[in-house]
């Protein structure tokens, strides 16, 4: 095998950059991401709209727009260059060896097709299964999600379930085949908060119960406050911080973690807007064609440097930071 | 404060069978009885889960849907008299921003057209200058440079505060504002917020704003009402709310919002195992959040609990926690 840092890891990412064609524009969305997911952690990257995490997510699966461009760097799971596979070999990690649950989990289920349905299939086509034993595996699969009246639901179609239990049979499909890395791209965005807190507690005792590591990617604070044990910050494409989770949280240095980290909103918590005032300069949602620090034109401590080049990663303690203040 | 606006016992059914002769079988009862009052400059919060039916009353108050049963008072003055003789002043006085700030903007055109159309309709004269003192009252600046750009070419939170310039062109009395923060990022969220607290300092515009955060919630409300499958389950000021939750649901909704401070206790672990419908069947009788609810009891199903007084201006429907009476 290769050295001991990636003998941990059981995704290697390492300098990817990609770039979307938009007419005769490339748009920057990754530029050299570094990231790990240690095996059997809950690893959260946050980023806002435009961080490209979404992007993240895709490549690793390759399952990136057509105008996708690969521009440079490498995935490596459990030591294997993803992007030098076939797509007759990427079609046997997809689903077995790495995951997916997504948004929004009722488009992402076939309308016309039961539960069962749905379940039947993914068995065969993952396992092999025949019928009846993919029946009985299924609902095997549906108590270990805690879904009530499992022979009930089988017969469900996917407008008749709610936004939680849609998501607790997506969860079933995408762990059917036991994969190693489950990978959640804002599991619990468009799902109401009393069933939020269920799902998340669901994921963090799949990875505690059964060692499946997950990537965790998602905007909202709480949601990787629940469960993630690493954390990466992004930011247009680049990851600005990263590091135990706790760590960061108690001591954010990059000024961009600084600020979502008070500008979330909670119950009993009163966000001081003095503080706020401090980051509202102009921010730039394109972020094209600048060089240096991508942070720089919202950043109250930016200096000449940081307009000019990009700030190496610069470990402290537990945790890295990508800023020239350290 | 006096009251600006009454929402008295409003119903709105929506139909999702018919039968062979087209007459309707079956209803979702969205709005199933719903009673409050803001008084005017307050910022009144409606707060509920999907099919809780908040969007439904949030667009009849605006003027959007007619209520099946049921009136709305602004000023006193009935929405079915104003229907009849002078419909637009509902929506000169009462104007909505939307959830989702990308579908709510036509895309082919610019922002001097979305902020004219408002004054158009109601034949308010105006020019350019008004235009881009709006965009600068909501941030957008240089306006001038805004007035021409496409609604494609902002982002989500430009493009709310764009939600927000139209809405106050005609210098409402009333701000129903739907989500407006749940599709903005962190940051986005709170100067969102911060702005419309200043609007309302500035042109005293009363809110109704409907969101499923607790967070947001407790940041920019006044008084809040819970609602749950077209029933008020508890109403009463921020502080009665947040400090003395009575009604099963509201804790529920309590319990499970997610700290965002890290260093509070994990909530996780104590969480109980909800019983979830799988689908929205509200039962036909009794208390509507019965079948998720602990401390149900026999009658909790069979009759349906009333809101009840259970301090000054904080109202419970539960008369299991205020041991009072069913209907």
């Amino acid at each position: 095998m290769l050295s001991s840092s990636s003998d941990e890891s059981l995704l290697n990412i390492r300098d990817l950059k990609i770039c979307y064609q938009q007419g005769e524009f490339l748009i920057e969305a990754l530029n050299g991401i570094n990231l790990k997911v240690r095996k059997g952690s809950v690893t959260a990257v946050i980023g806002e709209s435009g961080s490209g995490k979404t992007t993240l997510a895709h490549a690793i699966l390759r399952i990136l727009p057509s105008n996708a461009k690969i521009v440079g760097g490498n995935i490596l799971f459990k030591g294997q260059d993803l992007f030098k596979l076939s797509e007759r070999e990427m079609e046997k990690i997809r689903g077995r060896e790495i995951s997916m649950i997504f948004q929004e989990p009722v488009s992402h289920l076939n309308p016309v097709m039961t539960v069962r349905e749905h379940l039947i299939e993914t068995l065969n086509l993952l396992k092999g299964l025949d019928k009846d034993r993919a029946v009985k595996e299924a609902l095997e699969l549906l108590k270990v999600l805690k879904i009530p009246d499992p022979e009930k639901v089988m017969n469900y179609y996917p407008h008749q379930l709610s936004g939680g239990m849609a998501q607790r049979i997506l969860i079933a499909l995408s762990i059917a085949a036991k994969p190693s890395l489950l990978i959640a791209d804002e599991p619990t965005s468009a799902l109401d908060p009393t069933i939020q807190a269920q799902i998340l507690r669901l994921l963090r005792d799949l990875n505690r119960n059964l060692g499946i590591s997950i990537l965790l990617i998602t905007h909202d604070l709480s949601v990787v406050s629940a469960i993630a044990d690493y954390i990466y910050v992004m930011y247009a494409g680049k990851i600005c911080e990263h590091g135990i989770f706790s760590a960061i949280l108690t001591k954010p240095r990059h000024p961009y973690t600084q600020i979502l980290l008070a500008s979330t909103l909670g119950v009993g918590k009163r966000v001081g807007s003095e503080s706020l005032k401090v980051f509202e300069k102009a921010s730039s949602e394109l972020f094209n064609s600048l060089t240096g620090c991508k942070f720089y034109p919202r950043c109250p401590y930016a200096k000449e440097i940081c307009k000019k080049e990009e700030p190496p990663p610069k470990s402290i303690e537990e945790s890295s930071v990508y800023c020239f203040l350290y | 404060m006096t009251s600006l606006l009454q929402v008295e016992n409003v119903h709105k059914y929506f139909p999702t069978s018919f039968s062979i002769f087209r007459k309707a079988k079956h209803f979702v009862r969205a709005v199933d009885g719903v009673t409050f009052e803001v008084k005017r400059g307050e910022r009144f919060c409606i707060v509920g889960e999907t099919g809780s039916g908040k969007t439904t009353l949030a667009r009849i108050i605006a003027g959007l849907i007619k209520p099946d049963s049921g009136e709305i008072y602004i000023e006193g003055t009935a929405y079915s008299y104003l229907y009849k003789t002078r419909p637009k002043e509902i929506h000169r006085r009462v104007q909505i921003i939307f959830q989702d700030p990308y579908s709510a903007l036509n895309p082919k055109k610019n922002i001097r057209y979305i902020l004219e159309r408002p004054l158009k309709i109601h034949k308010i004269p105006y020019n350019d200058d008004d235009l881009k003192h709006l965009l600068e009252l909501v941030g957008l600046s240089p306006a001038k440079a805004f007035l021409e750009k496409l609604s494609s070419q902002l982002s989500g939170g430009q493009r709310q505060r764009i939600l927000i310039a139209r809405a106050l062109a005609l210098r409402p009395e009333i701000i129903v504002a739907d989500e407006p923060v749940s599709m903005l990022d962190a940051s986005a969220k709170v100067h969102v917020l911060e702005l419309l607290n200043d609007l309302r300092k500035k042109f005293n515009i009363t809110y109704v704003m409907i969101t499923h955060e607790m967070g947001v919630a407790y940041y920019f409300c006044d008084r809040i009402a819970v609602m749950y499958l077209g029933k008020l389950m508890e109403l009463g000021s921020s502080k009665d709310i947040f400090s003395n939750p009575t009604h099963p649901y509201t804790q529920l909704l309590l319990t499970s919002t997610l700290p965002s401070d890290p260093s509070a206790p994990n909530i996780l672990s104590s969480l109980e195992d909800l019983r979830e419908p799988p689908s929205f069947a509200s039962p036909s009788r009794g208390c509507r959040f019965s079948s998720r609810c602990k401390w149900a009891v026999d009658k909790c199903f069979q009759l349906e609990p009333r809101l009840v007084e259970v301090n000054p201006g904080h109202y419970v429907a539960c008369p299991v926690r205020t041991k009072g009476e069913w209907d």
